[in-house]
């Protein structure tokens, strides 16, 4: 930059601009904007403090929510060292960690359940679920957990309200079991039975998103769109239970959502009432694994059946396994897979995603990349081991990615892809 | 047409333009090659390239590399005929990697203007690539240095800006 002119005419030629002729500061705006289109969130934050100029096109940039379409993962979690209101974003493309600053309620008194769209899905300590944006701040209430059908506010015996009655829901008769004693849950604890798997169909802020959650004691399905008052139960027939996990795919506008026993269900929620369609009949036998249902790139279903042990003194669950299945529409069965061409699947609360070594050479490719999900242990051990692990198909190992700095095992830690964008993640 | 005269043409019977630079230094150049340039593109269409086309805000060395950039992609943009032109998929990937790594300021910066100026889509999408790859991962300090871009906030500014934000990063 500090070259010296060679010669007057030169200088001549170039006066209008600085010396040297290039002032970054100058970048046209419709080109900075350009260029954050294919930076990453973080990125494009931090171009916002280089100067006044990048300053302003930073504020269109994030008005108009331009930024990379394919940003890379990142593991959300709390840092011990930081306050409570952090959420630590450790960027697995850099290798860096950032500090993202939540609206309240504080991020370290939140349940995370989920993300997708460049949305974290959390739960507070009264059970209501919040959707929020790390990189927009924006926050979306969802109908609260009283508006679910078997759920009920307890009042004490004075009648002051106190927590949660959580009715059994009898599959035949697809009602209300009222013989047996409803659960009694705090308000906090609600929300480990409330949201298993939460799901987005869409950007929650584009005004047209359904939101599925995955609901314990039985693993039945509810939806809401936002800016609903209640939540739908999908009970379309007997079979409508025992759900391990849902996705949504864009293209037909169906969300999948796969059973303990292998089964996979299309549901339509787009008409007056949902209609569900069979789309696999597993006929296996109940095996015990935690199940999750995956769109690969190319628009088939897979089938990801991971299995847990207890190791270390019975003190850290950890996945001894993971298996996957290409689910065969025309053979209605499944087909091991054992190479994802390329790719890397990321599993856990997460709405699952696949990306590409050749986008994000840090990863390593064939492998699964999973957090910690299971419910019932992140309940009862809430601040115990939390597995972050990569799973490699080729030769069945596993590569730890423990620890980051002061991770803390509470919130669980999520895979999350940030984003300002409204388009389809 | 008349006109077609005074324009030089090649083996393939290709229209060859004349591209003049600001600091006077011409460029012969095949229609193909040169409507790679929406801008020149629009002004092949109107008819009005006969008397070459003045670029007066892009220098000869920076129009040096846009003709080669343009020559190695005509095979892209015309698919038919002059076969002899188009360079295999490997070839290009080999170029446009070596042209990208090479790009340092202040080239960099004024090859961005001139693909925009010109609006030559594909080199514009891989010059902003290159910038946003320096810019990646960087804290503003460092985005700072990489582009000799002075601090012009205020300390009182530039914490304010941070703070509302609501993002930090790791140094």
């Amino acid at each position: 930059m500090e070259e010296a002119s060679v010669t007057g005419e030169l200088l001549e030629q170039e006066a209008p601009s600085s010396t040297s002729g290039v002032d970054w500061s100058q970048l046209p705006a419709d080109l900075l904007v350009c260029i954050f289109g294919v930076l990453e969130v973080p990125d494009v934050f931090s171009s916002g403090v280089v100067c006044r100029a990048w300053h302003a096109n930073f504020l269109k940039a994030r008005r108009l929510g331009i930024c990379s379409s394919n940003p890379g993962p990142c593991l959300v979690f709390s840092s011990g060292d930081r306050d409570p209101s952090v959420a630590t974003l450790h960027s697995l493309t850099t290798g860096k960690n950032y500090y993202v600053t939540m609206p309240d309620p504080p991020f370290r008194t939140r349940y995370i359940v989920g993300s997708s769209h460049g949305w974290l899905i959390t739960a507070d300590e009264r059970s209501n679920l919040l959707l929020v944006n790390p990189a927009t701040q924006a926050q979306i209430p969802m109908p609260p957990p009283e508006t679910i059908a078997n759920v009920r506010i307890r009042c004490n015996g004075e009648g002051v309200p106190h927590g949660y009655d959580l009715f059994k829901l009898d599959m035949s008769s697809r009602d209300f079991d009222t013989e047996t004693e409803p659960d009694d849950l705090s308000w906090e604890e609600g929300r480990f039975y409330f949201y298993t798997r939460v799901v987005l169909s869409a950007d929650p802020s584009s005004g047209n998103c359904t939101v599925m959650i995955l609901h314990l004691l039985r693993n039945l399905l509810f939806f809401a769109r936002v800016g609903d008052t209640h939540w739908t139960w999908i009970n379309v027939n007997e079979l409508c239970w025992n759900y391990h996990d849902v996705l949504y795919n864009d293209d037909d506008r169906l969300f999948y959502a796969i059973r303990g026993n292998g089964d996979v269900h299309a549901i339509n929620t787009n008409g007056p009432s949902p209609i569900l369609r069979v789309v696999l009949d597993a006929k296996s036998s109940l095996v015990d694994c935690a199940k999750y249902i995956v769109l690969s790139e190319l628009g088939d279903l897979l089938q990801v059946w991971r299995y847990h042990h207890y190791v270390n003194n019975n003190k850290e669950r950890r996945t001894s396994e993971l298996v996957v299945y290409k689910v065969d529409l025309v053979e209605h069965k499944l087909v091991e897979l054992k190479d994802f061409e390329g790719h890397a699947l990321f599993i856990g609360f997460n709405s699952s995603f696949f990306l590409r070594e050749e986008d994000f050479p840090m990863l390593t490719p064939n492998s699964v990349y999973c957090t910690d999900d299971t419910v019932t242990y992140i309940c009862h051990s809430r601040f115990g081991f939390r597995e972050v692990s990569a799973f490699h198909l080729e030769d069945s190992s596993f590569t730890d990615l423990l620890p980051i700095g002061s991770r803390l095992n509470w919130p669980p830690p999520v895979w999350f892809r940030p984003s300002f964008s409204k388009g389809p993640l | 047409m008349a006109a077609a005269a005074a324009e030089a043409t090649i083996d393939g019977g290709g229209k060859m333009i004349i591209l003049i630079s600001a600091d006077g230094k011409r460029f012969e150049v095949t229609e193909a090659v040169a409507s790679q340039s929406q801008l020149i593109s629009n002004m092949i269409e109107d008819d009005c390239t006969e008397n070459g086309v003045r670029l007066p805000n892009v220098d000869g060395d920076i129009l040096t590399m846009v003709v080669d950039y343009c020559n190695m992609h005509a095979g892209d943009a015309a698919a038919d005929g002059d076969t002899t032109k188009a360079s295999s998929t490997e070839e290009l990937k080999k170029f446009d990697a070596e042209l990208v790594q090479a790009l340092e300021n202040p080239v960099l910066f004024k090859l961005i203007l001139a693909a925009n100026f010109l609006n030559i889509k594909s080199l514009l999408d891989m010059t902003c690539q290159r910038v946003a790859d320096m810019m990646s991962g960087k804290t503003p300090e460092q985005m700072r240095e990489t582009f000799s871009i002075e601090n012009d906030f205020t300390p009182e500014e530039e914490a304010a800006i941070r703070q509302e934000n609501a993002w930090a990063f790791d140094d």
